[in-house]
């Protein structure tokens, strides 16, 4: 038990962060990583066997955030044309950022939960496609591929980012 | 837009997780995970159990008859009831010394296909355990037979003889050196008439069955052996019938055939030497061409009825006669498909009759209604003849799983149930495998 809780006071917020990505809602972000918890917990003294229960508990997440968790409540989705912010002109930097935030969380809410998982764990987990291959159960090339119709689509959502986006090289065409 | 998206994701959940208190989550976390833990072990528990359980039920290489006891031991000496169901078993062992009191004899075809269709005649326990018994004419001609309480076996031991009655129960055999079969067997000073039932007493000790003495004569009618060896010639008329009580025995006698037109038929009582005692005549005439002869008739067991069949162009015609006055009793009751080369017998008041359904046949009781299946025997057994212990069927029929269906997987709900589990346990085993993989090439850092 002890174990447990100083995993889980040093690792909650780190996965609850990354949950919030999976689900676009932080309540729903905690109901699964509470979810991923409990079925760590359930069998904690053979994954301490194993080593470190963190990749276990990351690929529990995911998975859950994927297929059965997923089932259970529906991702959050926010339509930019319900925030008034979104019809005006001109606006401050600060709004610029809130607005901002608003429609990439609005255009992740939009990806398939695979692809969204995929851009996650690339994007803001920073694991190679080996470890996002081996993470999510599938090969590779599925990893390149949800990737890259992943950012493609992001692209097609949120528009206005892509000018945020735009100046960098490596944004690829599908 | 790698670096870009990273930073915005990093923005996107800079400001939370709001609400989360980590040590709380820990604590529910960990509650909850124990609670899942034990659910998870008690039904891995339970899940192992019930596939103990259902294996040891129902893997037919573990199903085998309970060894005897003896009866100053408490083991049962005499048959309490006849089974539901008799369907395949893997292993048909040729019968034991002592394998206990059996409920009936079942007579089977082995195969079909060929022009003699060869049978055997296999012992069938209370439970619906079976035997092989040995046959002398390949099991087609003969005609084993068992005592009320289902402890004696009476039959043929081979194809020159000798006639056996061995006791199931202790696993004495009494030899009866000279009675042999009907077909070569001239050494023998007696001879049992091929395809002929036999009746056993109502005290079991006794059991009489068509046959004559080999001399140029041949005569007789019948052969009374004892439990004791003796072996007595009883001379009459017609076929034996049964017994009217341990010491008479009942004949049908029809009267000797006159062209076309029924003729009286006669039924003769007479001691054990055949010395006829009384006689009464049936209320019905019939034609002697219409009877079977050996089969066509059955005393009850409490000797106060007799049962007819008696064969017409287009169906078979079953009527009942009092013993006492040759009256009929109920009204005659016309059964299409019944079996009358197999003798019919009784539960306590009731006729029980063999019924043929696409070739095989299955016991079933004369109700008023018609003919009420007894047992279901599975098709491809091939069935023919059920010749049953008395005391078998008045006593409980052993109810089993599904009753009286004929359901094919009815039939087979034993292996599919063990082929389930078997894959069940196949998928997640190879589940358990990739896991098991999946883990060791999880980078541990």
């Amino acid at each position: 038990m002890d174990e447990f809780e100083a995993y889980v006071l040093a690792r909650s917020r780190a996965l609850a962060r990354s949950a919030y990505l999976l689900t676009g809602d932080w309540g729903l972000a905690e109901d699964l990583v509470q979810e991923s918890l409990t079925a760590v917990a359930s069998r904690w003294s053979a994954v301490i066997r194993a080593g470190d229960p963190d990749p276990y508990v990351r690929r529990i997440m995911y998975h859950r955030s994927i297929d059965g968790w997923r089932r259970r409540r529906k991702v959050t989705e926010f339509s930019l044309d319900t925030l008034p912010e979104a019809r005006h002109g001109d606006r401050g930097d600060a709004e610029d950022g809130v607005l901002r935030r608003l429609m990439l969380r609005d255009a992740l809410g939009r990806l398939t939960p695979r692809q969204r998982a995929v851009l996650v764990l690339r994007f803001y987990e920073d694991c190679t496609e080996v470890e996002t291959a081996r993470l999510l159960g599938c090969s590779v090339n599925t990893v390149k591929s949800q990737s890259r119709h992943a950012l493609c689509r992001l692209r097609q959502l949120a528009p206005d980012l892509i000018n945020v986006f735009a100046a960098n090289a490596d944004v690829e065409t599908p | 837009m790698t670096q870009d998206l990273r930073s915005s994701l990093e923005e996107l959940v800079a400001d939370g997780p709001p609400s989360l208190m980590p040590l709380e989550l820990a604590q529910v976390a960990w509650s909850q995970g124990r609670r899942r833990r034990r659910l998870r072990h008690a039904t891995a528990a339970t899940v192992v159990l019930a596939v103990l359980g259902v294996g040891a039920a129902t893997l037919p290489f573990i199903h085998q008859p309970l060894p005897f006891a003896p009866a100053d031991g408490g083991g049962s000496t005499a048959v309490e009831g006849y089974p539901e169901r008799i369907g395949h078993q893997w292993w048909v062992r040729d019968l034991p010394a002592k394998p206990g009191p059996m409920a009936l004899l079942m007579q089977r075809v082995v195969h079909r296909d060929t022009y003699d269709q060869p049978a055997v005649w296999e012992a069938v326990s209370e439970s619906g355990q079976r035997w092989r018994i040995p046959g002398v004419y390949g099991g087609y001609d003969d005609y084993p037979s068992l005592s009320p309480d289902g402890r004696r076996l009476a039959y043929l031991s081979g194809a020159r003889g000798p006639y056996v009655i061995r006791d199931l129960v202790s696993g004495v055999v009494t030899t009866f050196p000279s009675v042999g079969p009907a077909v070569g067997t001239s050494e023998r000073t007696y001879a049992t008439q091929g395809q002929a039932p036999a009746f056993w007493s109502p005290d079991g000790q006794h059991v009489v069955m068509a046959g004559f003495r080999n001399e140029p004569s041949l005569s007789g009618r019948a052969l009374v052996l004892g439990i004791d060896g003796s072996v007595q010639l009883a001379h009459g008329r017609g076929f034996p019938a049964g017994w009217l009580d341990a010491q008479t025995v009942v004949w049908l006698a029809p009267e000797t055939y006159r062209g076309s037109k029924p003729v009286p038929v006669d039924v003769k009582f007479t001691d054990l030497s055949g010395r006829e005692l009384r006689s009464v005549t049936l209320a019905t005439p019939m034609r002697p061409a219409s009877l079977h002869g050996q089969w066509s008739s059955a005393v009850s067991p409490d000797g106060a009825e007799i049962l007819v069949v008696q064969d017409s162009t287009f169906s078979t015609v079953i009527r009942r006669f009092s013993l006492a006055d040759g009256e009929p009793i109920g009204r005659a009751m016309s059964i299409t498909d019944i079996n009358a080369t197999c003798t019919q017998t009784w539960a306590d008041s009731t006729p029980v009759i063999s019924v043929l359904e696409q070739g095989n046949a299955y016991p079933a009781e004369l109700a008023p209604t018609g003919a009420k299946r007894l047992i279901a025997i599975e098709p491809r057994l091939g069935s023919q003849c059920i010749v049953f212990a008395a005391d078998a069927l008045s006593g409980i029929r052993q109810g089993m799983p599904f009753g009286q269906s004929m359901a094919p997987w009815t039939w087979w709900w034993r292996e599919i149930l063990v082929a389930v589990l078997l894959t069940g346990s196949l998928i997640w085993f190879a589940r358990r495998r990739v896991v098991v993989r999946r883990r060791r090439l999880q980078p541990t850092g």
